[in-house]
């Protein structure tokens, strides 16, 4: 970054309310002190309408405990808050309210950060009674036209607290609650009045995202609910913890949204979401043991991403895909899917045992799929496929994945070298199959790519006029495995194919691969 | 790396868009990565952008920059067409973590320029109205000063201090929380 011998001062060309902009981003302690930098600057800090506190200005000293060698440093919570309100005092203006208020903090453990907010010792352990500092700066009467409050913390322990902060959304206690557009909270115990009486009320409330946060199912429901206009809701490692199911049902009654992500999410409740303007649903987590379910259409779904990590609640393979196939089907309106699942025979299922028939994904356009196979039960994986292809019938990209491990192809690609894989590709050249596919004379070698029973000589709506765009990822091991023979069978099947597109990590094949499918491709229209 | 077995990319096109830099330098693009810039998707919405759309606030290397920027972000925004404006604050559509960590480190290396070019990206942010692209580098110069004293700020950008010494001693007195 050494910058060239300039002498001019680079903010000269900036207009004002760009260095506005740029001010934004400090801590207020820096944000104050750019007052003095120049005649020009004094201002220019008090029209942000930010108040961002950093405990990186608030190091007070560093505790070591020896026995584990770990430091922990101390926050000065105390005059961190005291310049919030000192600056709070100076900036807000009748007609230049703070509008967005930040709170970041870093330490080794939630015992510092616990501290410094003035809630007791911080984590699980901290005095529930206790008001954090944070809830006394929002109850401010300068701050009542906040539209921005985000809460961060980064902790160097590894930890597994609960929460740090507890924040108390009651009307007495956050006089912003009519303008607040956005709350951004991580590690936060929410508290809101119980549904009967409380009364609060966030007209304006746009976007929320909760990180490691904690709140009652009941709650949640209350805090969607007395959120019309919430458009973008992401519940990230929610806490599953104690006190947190209070009710095994959810309902999700979001008429305005449109993003919604649960991310980690081990939720065992029934969740069930009223949202039929909904374009975005995310979750990734386990198998749980509960339900998830649309209670209203979903015309304008144009993306899901289910990415089914672990195995929680259900173990049976039967079990599994009936509970994966439930939940594809109260989305199946949308357009594209991309798709993680543990195993590929989580795809199928025992039709006849099903109390409805499989949901068809009438519009699904575009199809992501990784799930690893079992080598060794191609019949599975070719079933899958054809279960997948007969429930999207005008299905028109599609990119698979069957490998054990997720993204190995970019991890492969930055830590093998061309040589490797040519010395590989040089060590294999004595196999049978790896030879036949790099002969140059291409020899009638079709027979050594077996068929796929279960696909080769079925009929599939998509493959008429619909497919056009495949991908296979996979590292080629034999001729014969799973990939190469789905790459035959829709080169030979799929009418209107304009791409196949096959990606082999780092290996050399690619070539000798792709002169195949396109002999086979000629072969299949001749 | 990847090969296409068989047929042309895809075959529909996507409608291309052509940017001129101040120094009359064309660059074709994608509307979708054109429309990253709220300037230019109301030039589009306004039907003016036959024959080019001439930039001449940026020169050709930075908008070579900028384009870079947004053909990386278009991808990340895909599949959201015609999302309405009213929606800009939920940046956080995608949740699919490996794109979004490859995305930072775009966006890291992307903002290892000198600074000259830094300032350079933010006013043509700025005047294309990119907010994201906007943020970054803001956000870059604002870490370049966080924890600094103001001599040290000064010295660091060339600034003149105009202010006279009583001025001076004034305004440290009116924010004394924040230079103890």
């Amino acid at each position: 970054m050494a910058a060239a011998a300039t002498t001019a001062d680079p903010f000269s060309d900036v207009p004002d309310d760009l260095l506005v902009h740029i001010i934004s981003f400090l801590p207020v302690r820096d944000a104050a002190r750019t007052a003095v930098l120049a005649r020009r600057w004094r201002p220019l800090w008090l029209l942000t309408g930010s108040i961002n506190l950093d405990s990186a200005s608030y190091r007070k000293q560093t505790r070591t405990y020896s026995y584990y060698n770990n430091t922990d440093d101390e926050i000065d919570g105390g005059r961190l808050f005291a310049d919030a309100l000192a600056a709070i005092a100076t900036t807000s203006r009748p007609k230049r309210p703070v509008r967005r208020m930040s709170l970041f903090m870093e330490a080794y453990s939630d015992r510092a950060c616990g501290a410094a907010l003035g809630s007791g010792s911080g984590g699980r352990y901290s005095n529930h009674d206790n008001y954090s500092r944070l809830q006394y700066l929002l109850v401010e009467p300068s701050l009542r036209e906040l539209e921005e409050v985000r809460v961060g913390f980064r902790l160097t322990k590894d930890d597994h607290l609960r929460y740090i902060l507890k924040l108390v959304l009651r009307p007495e206690f956050l006089p912003s609650a009519q303008s607040l557009r956005v709350l951004d909270l991580a590690f936060t115990r929410l508290e809101l009045p119980t549904a009967a009486g409380g009364g609060v009320s966030f007209p304006r409330l746009a976007s929320v995202r909760l990180v490691k946060c904690s709140i009652l199912i009941s709650q949640l429901e209350a805090l969607t609910r007395a959120a019309p206009a919430l458009a973008a809701l992401h519940i990230e490692s929610p806490d599953g913890g104690y006190g947190i199911h209070d009710t095994d049902r959810l309902l999700l009654h979001c008429p305005n949204l449109v993003a919604l992500t649960m991310a980690d999410a081990y939720l065992g409740s029934v969740i069930d979401l009223y949202a039929p303007r909904l374009r975005s649903f995310s979750y990734s987590g386990g198998y749980y043991s509960g339900e998830f379910s649309m209670k209203s259409a979903a015309t304008n779904l144009m993306e899901v991403n289910l990415n089914f990590n672990v195995y929680i609640g259900r173990t049976g393979d039967r079990e599994l895909s009936g509970f994966f196939w439930k939940f594809l089907g109260s989305l199946r309106s949308t357009k594209a899917l991309k798709l993680r699942l543990l195993h590929v025979k989580h795809l199928l299922v025992d039709e006849a045992a099903l109390d409805e028939p499989l949901p068809v994904l009438y519009r699904l356009e575009r199809l992501e799929l990784e799930a690893p196979q079992d080598p060794d039960r191609r019949k599975d994986s070719a079933a899958a496929m054809a279960t997948l292809l007969r429930q999207c019938p005008v299905i028109c990209h599609c990119q698979l994945q069957f490998e054990e491990t997720y993204s190995w192809r970019r991890k492969g690609a930055d830590v093998r070298s061309k040589f490797d894989a040519s010395v590989e590709l040089f060590n294999k050249r004595e196999s049978k199959e790896i030879n036949a596919l790099m002969l140059e004379d291409d020899g009638e070698d079709s027979s050594c790519v077996p068929d796929l029973p279960g696909l080769t000589g079925c009929w599939f709506s998509c493959l008429q006029s619909h497919l056009k765009y495949v991908k296979l990822q996979f590292e080629l091991t034999r001729l014969n495995c799973f990939e190469v023979c789905l790459a035959k069978f829709l080169a030979e099947n799929c009418k209107v194919l304009e791409v196949l597109q096959i990606e082999d990590g780092d290996q050399h094949f690619l070539s000798h691969i792709n002169r195949k499918v396109e002999r086979w491709r000629l072969n299949a229209l001749n | 790396m990847a090969s296409a077995g068989s047929g042309d990319e895809k075959a529909a096109a996507a409608a291309m868009i052509t940017l001129i830099s101040s120094d009359n330098e064309k660059f074709e693009v994608t509307e979708a990565t054109a429309t990253l810039s709220q300037t230019i998707r109301h030039m589009i919405e306004d039907g003016c952008t036959d024959g080019g759309v001439p930039l001449p606030n940026v020169t050709s290397k930075i908008l070579a920059r900028v384009i870079e920027y947004c053909k990386k972000h278009a991808t990340a925004a895909a599949g959201e067409e015609g999302s309405s404006s009213s929606f800009s604050d939920a940046a956080f559509l995608e949740v699919d973590r490996a794109f979004l960590e490859e995305l930072e480190e775009f966006d890291d290396a992307f903002l290892e320029v000198d600074r000259a070019t830094l300032f350079d990206l933010i006013l043509a942010a700025n005047y294309l109205d990119i907010k994201g692209l906007l943020n970054l580098t803001c956000q870059k110069v604002a870490d370049s000063v966080k924890g600094k004293t103001p001599e040290q700020i000064r010295e660091m950008y060339n600034i003149v201090n105009d202010l006279t010494p009583e001025e001076e001693a004034e305004i440290r007195r009116e924010t004394q929380w924040a230079f103890e």
